[in-house]
């Protein structure tokens, strides 16, 4: 949830209209959540949720494995993945850009969040501004600066440090 | 009422549902079944006092810092709060509401304390001059004595004071030790009561030796005998008699004289009233190792739970159980006593449990001080056939001090038996109303029926649950050394906040609750106080509910 | 400064800009976190308020009725089942004529439990007298609050701003921030003319005999009617000095329309890109978003819809045994005056997404349907 709301304020920063919402429901902590963000050059009308989203972000890589993630995800769109190995899905591979970043050792590495949990947020984003080049470092950094109570120097180190570890597989 | 209003059309009337004129003229008392008044009770603790201290007012005046008027309200009954502040067994805390909820209020501690303000403010005490021409004579001058002659001097009788020692002061100079009462406190209070008013002081005259009671009849037009207990009784065992025995009202009052005195390595005191627990407390200090001995146990012991408390915590042994048989001599010294071993039997007329000896079971403790301490008598030489007795103390008849002798009064030890300072102090103030009724020829004035409050009487939604603030103290390890005084008192911070947790039982310390909650805005705040105004008061009773210390009470209409 | 934040949150800075005096709420999913930020402001002294803490909802409009009465700005918020409770005390408000200010997160009402939106909550109260205005986006919704403020006070009637639950109240948006010091421009401190005052003691909500019982509610429906003026004046003078404005209604490409869908809230939002899509295929399609349903703009209404061929109205509500509320209110403003066929569809109870979609599929259904007395259609259940 968070990671959208760094995202689309990134984009706001660089003069794009922006939303972001959670899906909604109850939530609960530990369970998979799925959050989303639409960008546009024009003011976004659509108030509903997204079934077919342009890019994808997956935060924990066992998600790959146990939910259909590329479910309505248009062909061609980036998919930016938090892992520390490699990707091997053919299939995947073949419809999508992928891009892998370890974000779970770059959060840790600046003392954001503990080993069991770690906070990913920024470098995520940090690593699909990297990839994607579709919104810039500073724009994120800057989204962070506005948005992260604590520890602001350490997550826009994060996410920079993302940017330029995120591996660009296909 | 006003005149109805006639509207010709909705544009003159007000847009919402109100009346168009002010309603002043409802006067909405008449719906009133039950009406609420401003009635305040008597606050436990001043029940619970035995010279009935203003306690919730003088503590309310520490929350307003209005200490001069807190200390003229304990003096109305209490001539020297700086020693009962520092020496009372307080019963008034053990009646404190607040006891019910958490922990009572240090009323002890906060009564100190404006004690102490006293002395640092002299002109506090109004001087009296002498308007009346009965003089009064007062024999002793421990609480009882001085406490008379103090509200007599007020009132405007030239009174004097005899004293057989060389010091005023009796129990409270040459029974308790100065880590509990310094020698300079009593001397500023006894000081401070002197100057109050026509006193005048002669020292070092007995009754009985130098003056006889038939002599005071004949000069003085009324006489208070406040003579206290000056003899420790005996043990009645073999051998009492001789070196090494010593009495122990002897011992304290030579440790009061300043005198050093060297009682031995291996010290055992008999007892376990106050008297013995001074006499243990002193020997520690004067460096001997202390055994107090009590025929019963601790749960019997007559001495003030605290008192029984710091002996210990100062290193003073307590042996139960076992009553002094035989003293054992060699050479004229004490060597030994030989003690018998009791056990507890079925309960007194006082209703603690007799000690019953247990039969052949005795042993010997190596002795080179024994101290009695198991009671005090009194010294009636010179009195014996002019008034009436019973168990060796003065027979008085009724609340006031009367005796057998119509310009005779007593109080105090002399009448109670071993009692407390604030018993001789309640003594003192009530003989010296009575005598001066005796002398103006006054009617006795109405006993009232003071109705009190309990916790089941608070409103104790507005009050939140706080400890007791404790009185500082001297290090511990500097308790046991010397004779300093243990307790240091409370500063102002300490004051207030302890002064804060009193509820103000029964008694409103416009706290604005009343005034606040009522609906009808019928309750006026004047300067100090609170008016209802029944015009418009409806009785719904709100000011009742949420004064959190009942000081409203309510009354049916009509009756 | 535009900021991107959740649509709970505008509302909070829209009271803040207000300078509400007196704030009394509790919590309830969706609205939690307008009474939280709200009570962070209290706290912080970035707004000088009052905050009362209260058991229950219908204590929370008490409270408000109290303060209101008492001349305090009052504002509260709440949703769903909370509303209701409320139910007795927002009659007192009206009945009182206090210029209270609620904001009501839609959230669909119990049993079944639902978090999520539709409108039968806020509608429920439609006959209460209080003034009901629908929200589309973020900023529309912290723009209302000072609207709302300056008519009510101007009436002296409450007024009800109404958001959807998720669609708004969670979904983050870039909002300009008002500030105090530019809207106490528009709506300055209030000071009523009469307020309980303990020196001039009068009686309020008392007995009002058969005689002037009715007096009493022609006024508040006089109030109503004039509102409908005063909404669009207190709008076009916020235009003025915000640049933003918001109308009655607002009527997108209606003008040549032959068939106009009317919707409220976010789906009014989602369906000008379904227009836009429609358009470009060629349909002359137009939608009329209903901003404010109490007082419900008749003739603004009428004036849009009557030219058109066909009414298509969706309902994210229903009145069980009815139709759809916003149906029968365009009906009614129709009534008689025009014969253009009105269609009523159920859409989005309970939270179900209302997607360009499901608009479109309303939009076709409605252009092919031939019976043009088909008032009540459900969108979506599974039969």
């Amino acid at each position: 949830m968070i990671a959208s709301e760094i995202l689309a304020d990134a984009f706001f920063n660089e003069g794009k209209y922006v939303q972001a919402f959670p899906a909604f429901g109850v939530e609960r902590r530990g369970a998979p959540v799925v959050a989303f963000t639409r960008v546009s050059d024009e003011e976004v009308r659509e108030r509903c949720q997204i079934y077919e989203p342009d890019h994808l972000i997956v935060l924990d890589a066992v998600l790959i494995d146990t939910v259909n993630i590329t479910e309505g995800l248009k062909k061609g769109g980036w998919i930016v993945i938090n892992t520390n190995r490699p990707v091997e899905n053919g299939e995947l591979m073949g419809n999508y850009h992928i891009a892998t970043v370890d974000a779970n050792q770059i959060a840790l590495r600046h003392n954001l969040g503990s080993r069991a949990a770690p906070i990913v947020n920024t470098a995520i984003i940090g690593a699909f501004s990297g990839a994607t080049k579709l919104v810039s470092l500073d724009a994120v950094k800057q989204a962070i600066d506005g948005f992260v109570p604590l520890k602001k120097e350490e997550n826009m180190q994060a996410a920079e440090d993302a940017f330029n570890a995120v591996k660009i597989i296909s | 009422m006003v005149e109805k209003v006639e509207f010709k059309n909705y544009r003159e009337m007000p847009i919402r549902a109100m009346t168009i004129s002010s309603m002043l003229w409802n006067l909405t008392g008449s719906w009133r079944n039950v009406r609420p008044y401003y009635d305040f009770k008597t606050s436990p603790c001043r029940l619970g006092c035995p010279t009935g201290e203003n306690i919730q007012r003088y503590i309310y005046l520490i929350t307003e810092k209005k200490y001069d008027e807190a200390w003229k309200t304990i003096i109305e009954d209490n001539p020297m709060p700086a020693i009962t502040g520092r020496v009372c067994y307080h019963p008034c805390m053990s009646e404190c509401t607040r006891k019910d909820y958490d922990e009572a209020v240090n009323i002890n501690a906060l009564e100190r304390f404006i004690g102490d303000q006293g002395f640092q403010n002299p002109q506090w005490m109004e001087k009296a001059k002498r308007s009346k021409k009965e003089k009064i004579a007062v024999i002793g001058s421990g609480p009882a004595g001085l406490t008379c002659a103090f509200y007599l001097a007020r009132r405007g009788y030239p009174v004097t004071i005899f004293e057989k020692e060389k010091a005023l002061g009796g129990v409270l100079r040459w029974g308790i030790p100065e880590y509990r009462l310094p020698n300079q406190v009593l001397d500023k209070a006894i000081a401070s009561i002197l100057e109050s008013g026509p006193i005048e002081v002669k020292t070092s005259i007995k009754l009985g030796k130098g003056i006889s009671l038939s002599q005071l009849e004949d000069e003085f037009q009324a006489i208070f005998l406040g003579i206290g207990l000056s003899q420790s009784r005996e043990l009645g065992v073999k051998n009492e008699a001789g070196k090494g025995v010593v009495p122990g009202l002897e011992f304290l009052h030579r440790i009061n004289s300043g005198e050093k005195v060297d009682a031995g390595k291996k010290v055992v005191v008999i007892g376990g009233g106050n008297t013995a627990m001074d006499v243990a407390r002193c020997a520690l200090r004067s460096g001997s190792e202390v055994t107090v001995v009590y025929r019963r146990t601790i749960n019997e012991m007559p001495a003030i739970s605290e008192e029984i408390e710091e002996a210990e915590k100062e290193g003073v042994k307590l042996h139960f159980l076992a009553s002094p048989l035989e003293i054992i001599r060699t050479k004229n010294t004490l060597s030994g006593v030989v003690f018998q071993q009791m056990k507890l039997g079925d309960p007194d007329e006082s209703g603690r449990r007799r000690p019953v000896p247990i039969e052949g079971e005795t042993f010997t403790m190596k002795v080179d001080t024994l101290f009695t301490a198991i009671g005090e008598t009194a010294d009636l030489e010179g009195l014996e056939e002019k008034l009436e007795q019973k168990w060796n103390l003065i027979l008085t008849f009724g609340e006031n001090g009367n005796t057998s002798r119509e310009k005779v009064f007593a109080g105090g030890d002399v009448v109670k038996g071993a009692a407390s300072v604030v018993e001789a102090i309640a003594a003192g103030k009530k003989a010296a109303a009575k005598i001066d009724r005796l002398l103006a020829n006054e009617p006795e004035p109405e006993i009232e029926d003071p109705h009190t409050v309990g916790i089941e009487d608070m409103n104790t939604d507005y009050f939140t649950e706080s400890k007791r603030n404790r009185v500082p103290r001297i290090p511990q390890a500097e308790v046991t050394g010397s004779f300093r005084e243990i307790k240091t008192g409370f500063d102002d911070v300490l004051a207030h906040s302890e002064a804060d947790r009193c509820f103000s039982c029964g008694v409103c310390n416009y706290c604005d609750n009343c005034w606040v909650y009522c609906p009808d805005v019928a309750i006026k705040r004047l300067r100090d106080e609170y008016e209802i105004d029944y015009d418009y008061c409806k009785g719904c009773l709100v000011c009742v509910h949420e004064c959190p210390r009942n000081a409203l009470s309510t009354r049916e209409e009509g009756k | 400064m535009k900021k991107v934040i959740m649509g709970n949150h505008a509302v909070s800075y829209g009271v803040r800009a207000s300078e509400a005096k007196v704030i009394s709420a509790y919590p309830i999913t969706p609205q939690t976190h307008v009474v939280e930020l709200l009570s962070e402001m209290c706290a912080n002294g970035e707004i000088d308020a009052k905050f009362i803490k209260v058991e229950s909802e219908h204590s929370a409009m008490a409270a408000c009725v109290g303060a209101a009465a008492a001349g305090s700005r009052t504002f509260t918020a709440t949703s769903s089942q909370g509303l209701l409770l409320m139910h007795e005390m927002l009659h007192w408000a009206v009945g009182a004529r206090l210029p209270i200010v609620l904001a009501n997160i839609n959230r669909a009402v119990g049993p079944p439990w639902s978090i999520w939106t539709d409108q039968n909550d806020s509608l429920s109260q439609r006959d209460v007298g209080w003034l009901q205005i629908y929200c589309e986006s973020n900023q529309e919704t912290q723009d209302t609050i000072p609207q709302a403020f300056k008519v009510a006070e101007e009436l002296q009637m409450p007024v009800m701003i109404v958001m959807d639950a998720f669609f708004l109240s969670h979904t983050f948006e870039i909002v300009d921030i008002l500030e105090a010091q530019e809207v106490r421009k528009f709506l300055p401190p209030y000071h009523p003319d009469i307020k309980i005052d303990i020196n001039d003691p009068h009686s309020f909500g008392n007995l009002a005999s058969p005689e002037h019982y009715m007096e009493l509610r022609y006024m508040i429906q006089e109030a109503m009617e004039k509102a409908v003026g005063l909404i669009k004046k207190v709008d076009g003078e916020f235009q003025k000095q915000f640049g933003r404005g918001y109308g009655l209604i607002h009527p997108y490409r209606c003008a040549d329309a032959e068939i106009i869908l009317v919707t409220s809230g976010t789906v009014a939002s989602t369906a000008r890109a379904v227009i836009d899509e429609m358009r470009d295929e060629g349909v002359k399609i137009g939608a009329l978003k209903v901003r404010v349903f109490r007082p419900f703009p008749f003739e603004e209404i009428f004036e849009v819809l009557s030219r058109a061929k066909k009414v298509a109205v969706i309902d994210r509500n229903i009145s069980f045994g009815g139709h759809g509320i916003f149906f029968q209110e365009i009906k009614s403003a129709l009534y008689g005056r025009t014969d253009v066929p009105i269609l009523g569809y159920i859409a989005g109870l309970g939270g179900r997404d209302i997607t360009p979609g499901v608009i479109r599929q309303i939009a076709e259904q409605a252009i092919t349907d031939k019976n043009p007395h088909r008032y009540i259609n459900w969108i979506g259940v599974k039969t």
